[in-house]
């Protein structure tokens, strides 16, 4: 039991993939343009690398080594598709607001990082609890990331669609560069270097 | 390697080619479940897109190319899909015309405007999708279709002016070319 709280807890903090691990950025930057988003993209990398952890981690004893990426890559392109089709199907509002990011999870290399550094070595206990706290990790930066971006970029945080908070001097002329792709590099390099200086990562 | 050896080299094949299997077959199952309702809510979603700008929408009927609208409604009304290529990409737009003599464009007067999809950058160009800007489509004639400063009835969205063009070419382009459509489309449905 304290074994499966580890692994949950170390892919919030100690081996956040964001922060630490620096698994996952494409999407991560591409993505974190709004709270909204950013939300939405966790829901769906959870779900995806929770799936891929359990079905990795039950063939694990089967897999043959030399072709274990390809067969993790067809679980997750496969799963990535399942998921994209049932939003479509069951909630289309949802599946509207997330539309482009679907597709990118297949390329999203925390779900393979995790599948073959993980659930192809572990019990499934084990690997769930991986996936759940990679997962929350995931969910935890990318959300930071969107919350500097979208107050400085557009001024105003919004959740769900509702402002809940307006800059008065940013809204009226945001700082539009924060939205734009090279913000995302901006925001993650002063966060990282801020986590790191004041110690709240550890380097090496 | 002189020799193959089964287990080293066959088994692999086997394994991913079991794994591929299985996963076509679990996507072939759920695209046969999913398929029928994915069409039924992109209709919906496209009925909701239409009745917008025809609020008493009973029906609608389309072209084979599907990008011209004939809608019933107390007044009939028409609506064609738009094209134009922004900034991130293609801008999916719908607009709304109102029932008016189709002997040629000019006579023609826009009754809205919405965007179907797009990809413009968000906080910049994306606001091509705010209400501020499709107002402006509203009961405009189509040959006011061009930005202000060139002497048209569009005020460009500040600091998108490549997005806010996009839209405006494409209503302009993609409304002449599917202009015959519309009229062929309108004479088949009031003969019938």
């Amino acid at each position: 039991m304290v074994h499966i709280l580890k692994n949950l807890k170390k892919g919030i903090i100690n081996e956040n993939p964001v922060f630490i691990l620096l698994l996952g950025l494409c999407p991560t930057l591409a993505v974190s343009t709004s709270i909204d988003n950013a939300f939405g993209m966790t829901a769906a990398v959870m779900f995806v690398l929770i799936s891929a952890n359990i079905i990795v981690s039950l063939i694990r004893g089967v897999t043959p080594d030399r072709v274990r990426i390809p067969v993790f890559i067809v679980i997750i392109a496969a799963l990535v598709t399942i998921v994209d089709l049932t939003m479509k199907a069951f909630i289309p509002e949802l599946s509207k607001s997330l539309g482009i990011f679907i597709p990118l999870i297949v390329v999203n290399c925390i779900i393979l990082g995790r599948a073959e550094a993980f659930a192809s070595k572990n019990t499934l206990a084990d690997s769930v609890a991986d996936a759940i706290g990679m997962g929350i990790g995931f969910g935890v930066a990318i959300t930071i990331i969107s919350f500097f971006r979208q107050l400085l970029g557009t001024g105003e945080i919004t959740i769900f669609g509702t402002p809940v908070f307006s800059a008065p001097g940013l809204f009226d002329n945001p700082m539009s560069i924060f939205i734009l792709p090279m913000g995302a590099f901006l925001v993650l390099g002063c966060l990282l270097a801020t986590l790191r200086y004041t110690g709240v990562i550890k380097s090496g | 390697m002189s020799k193959t050896n089964f287990r080293a080299d066959i088994v692999p094949i086997l394994f991913l080619t079991v794994v591929v299997c299985v996963s076509v077959i679990a996507l072939a199952y759920v695209d046969s479940i999913t398929y029928e309702k994915i069409e039924t809510a992109k209709l919906e979603a496209f009925k909701e897109k239409l009745s917008v700008h025809f609020s008493d929408m009973t029906d609608f009927t389309s072209n084979d190319a599907n990008d011209c609208y004939v809608v019933f409604a107390d007044n009939i009304g028409y609506a064609v899909k738009t094209i134009g290529s922004g900034y991130g990409g293609t801008i999916e737009m719908l607009v709304a015309l109102e029932p008016t003599n189709l002997s040629s464009t000019d006579d023609l007067i826009l009754r809205g405007l919405s965007v179907i999809s797009h990809s413009e950058t968000p906080g910049l160009g994306d606001k091509i999708t705010q209400s501020f800007f499709l107002d402006q489509f509203q009961e405009v004639f189509f040959s006011g279709i061009e930005l202000s400063k060139t002497g048209g009835d569009i005020d460009a969205i500040s600091g998108a002016t490549i997005s806010s063009k996009a839209v405006i070419n494409g209503i302009v382009s993609s409304i002449e070319e599917r202009f015959d459509s519309l009229v062929e489309l309108v004479s088949s449905v009031e003969v019938s």
